[in-house]
């Protein structure tokens, strides 16, 4: 076990059952947060919201660092490219934008999309970016180039969430039409649909190993896939709402998840048992994000602002 | 003079009683079957089957708040699972598509309808907002009844509902007054929300209050679940709408 590992186990185990944190409360969003997202350094958050502005928080001042303001409508999600340079918003306009990360000027708009853009992920190489869109349509894009190279369909819904595997080769999607696909990244071939989920799926996420893929849905689960087998392994049950999103820890050994039921839950994916929750949002969570340390999650919804949390010491553990 | 007064007060006492229904009779002359739609062509409304939901941690409900989701709406819209369903206290049991259709049969017209995107873009009261800013369409009515032990009661979907504005900076209290307009834009942008009657103008569902103009400002509303049956308790949803002809 890493002495990483170790101190969150500690920790945990010494933790009281119930503690009460306080978070960090960032605000300025004038609508419901649909997406957040640490730069690579773990110094900023990037967040994406129904008021039609992405905004860049330097996270030592805790103060608004930059407002992205182009999109017509709201921006759905955002990622930054893996040196943190770049910010690439997803919007209800149809366009994915390129930004400068640090000056918020607008470098590019990509157009490829004829409905709202509910999702975008890039590649650990930073050398690919997916979007989903609000019929189904999922592009592929190559970074710099103002078209799609490939376009995937075979979803018959709202794409909510796309994310590349670790090693780059798969390309996951989570959709409306209930199922979580596979796609191969090299040519655009489906590789699986994994069903199970019974209603709307909203994000997906794979663990950092590679191995797992984890998708939320309006069923009020988060299902569990083996990436390999291309089977569900786990339904972790609990969440009394639609869960939203999902979020992996560094070492791929617990999951978050957040819900409409205005809780984060943790989960343990050895057992594949709840660890405990976290609670202080007043309306339903739509986003959540983890520092690439572990050691502090972001979440965010429909009540605007944007809350961070120290982890493991704001997880109130199940008694 | 005093004789005619005489019968002009036993005249419209015996009209009043005589309009009066007995509480033992449902308010309507026939009760729609679960999963059905009722649509009453003579009194221009429609009947819907709901249940009661007690959505308590959500917006609205118990204390002030703005909210963008219906107090009635359906279990599925668009082809799946409303995406809004957790937060109705009336959860109809047909489709939002199958309460567009039928109010349509009735003659009942949208006249500015948009998706919930384009609606945003035309989001708020601002020196520039037009009449194409707010949804519009025929003006509608909408009630709840259901069984009390032997009794049927309906009340108005308003009078569950109180709002609060400010005044000089203070919140004061005031009766619900929404002007309820059928723009349909749910179904015919699929918005898959499931909302059928929203507390302030949003496109998501196919009534909406435009008193204001696309979704802000919002009215500060709070739904008191005291005047509502427990939840699960069947309940029967009325529509009544003033056609345009």
């Amino acid at each position: 076990m890493s002495r990483s590992s170790l101190s969150v186990l500690l920790l945990l185990v010494v933790a009281p059952a119930v503690c009460s944190v306080e978070p960090i409360r960032l605000q300025g969003h004038t609508d419901n947060v649909y997406a957040l997202v640490y730069s690579p350094d773990g110094k900023r958050l990037a967040s994406a919201s129904g008021d039609g502005t992405a905004r860049v928080w330097d996270l030592a001042s805790r103060k608004t660092q930059a407002v992205f303001k182009e999109h017509q409508g709201s921006v759905y999600d955002l990622v930054f490219t893996p040196n943190g340079n770049k910010l690439i918003t997803a919007g209800g306009d149809q366009r994915l934008c390129v930004w400068n990360a640090a000056t918020a000027k607008l470098e590019q708009s990509l157009v490829g999309h004829a409905k709202p853009i509910y999702c975008v992920a890039i590649s650990r190489d930073g050398r690919f970016l997916a979007s989903g869109d609000e019929t189904g349509l999922i592009c592929l894009w190559q970074l710099g180039k103002p078209m799609p190279i490939r376009t995937l369909k075979g979803h018959a819904r709202e794409v909510y969430g796309v994310a590349f595997s670790p090693d780059g080769k798969l390309l996951a999607s989570s959709s409306s039409d209930k199922s979580v696909r596979l796609w191969q990244v090299s040519d655009g071939a489906a590789v699986a649909t994994l069903t199970g989920h019974t209603s709307h799926v909203y994000r997906c996420s794979f663990s950092p190993d590679g191995k797992l893929l984890a998708s939320a849905g309006q069923d009020r689960v988060v299902r569990l896939w083996d990436v390999a087998d291309k089977r569900q392994v786990a339904v972790l049950q609990g969440h009394r709402d639609s869960v939203y999103a999902v979020r992996f820890s560094a070492d791929s050994k617990s999951l978050f998840s957040a819900s409409d039921d205005r809780q984060v839950y943790s989960w343990e994916l050895h057992q594949r048992t709840r660890l405990g929750r976290i609670t202080g949002h007043e309306a339903a969570i739509y986003a959540i994000t983890l520092r690439s340390d572990g050691r502090q999650l972001a979440s965010a919804g429909m009540d605007k602002d944007i809350l961070l949390w120290p982890i493991p010491s704001a997880i109130r553990l199940d008694k | 003079m005093y004789r005619f007064s005489v019968l002009l007060v036993f005249v419209l006492t015996a009209l009043g009683t005589a309009a009066e229904k007995p509480a033992n009779r449902p308010p309507v002359a026939r009760l729609p079957e679960p999963g059905t739609v009722i649509v009453d062509r003579d009194r221009d409304e429609v009947l819907l089957c709901a249940t009661i939901q007690h959505p308590v941690d959500k917006p609205c409900i118990g204390t002030y708040g703005e909210r963008v989701q219906a107090f009635v709406g359906s279990a599925k819209a668009a082809g799946g699972d409303a995406k809004m369903a957790s937060y109705f206290v009336f959860l109809v049991d047909v489709p939002t598509e199958e309460v567009y259709k039928a109010l349509v049969s009735l003659g009942a017209k949208t006249r500015v309808h948009y998706s919930m995107e384009e609606g945003h873009r035309r989001s708020g009261l601002k020196p520039t907002t037009r009449p194409e800013d707010y949804l519009q369409g025929d003006p509608v009515l909408i009630s709840v009844f259901w069984k009390e032990g032997t009794r049927w009661v309906e009340r108005p979907y308003q009078s569950f509902v109180t709002e609060r504005v400010l005044v000089e900076g203070k919140p004061v209290e005031k009766p619900w007054t929404p002007s309820f307009v059928f723009h349909g834009s749910g179904v015919l942008h699929r918005s898959g929300t499931g909302c059928i009657a929203c507390p302030c103008d949003c496109a998501g569902g196919i009534i909406a209050d435009n008193r204001y103009p696309l979704y802000n400002p919002k009215p500060l509303v709070r739904f008191d679940l005291t005047q509502v049956p427990s939840p699960g308790t069947p309940v029967y949803v009325r529509i009544r709408v003033v056609c345009t002809r």
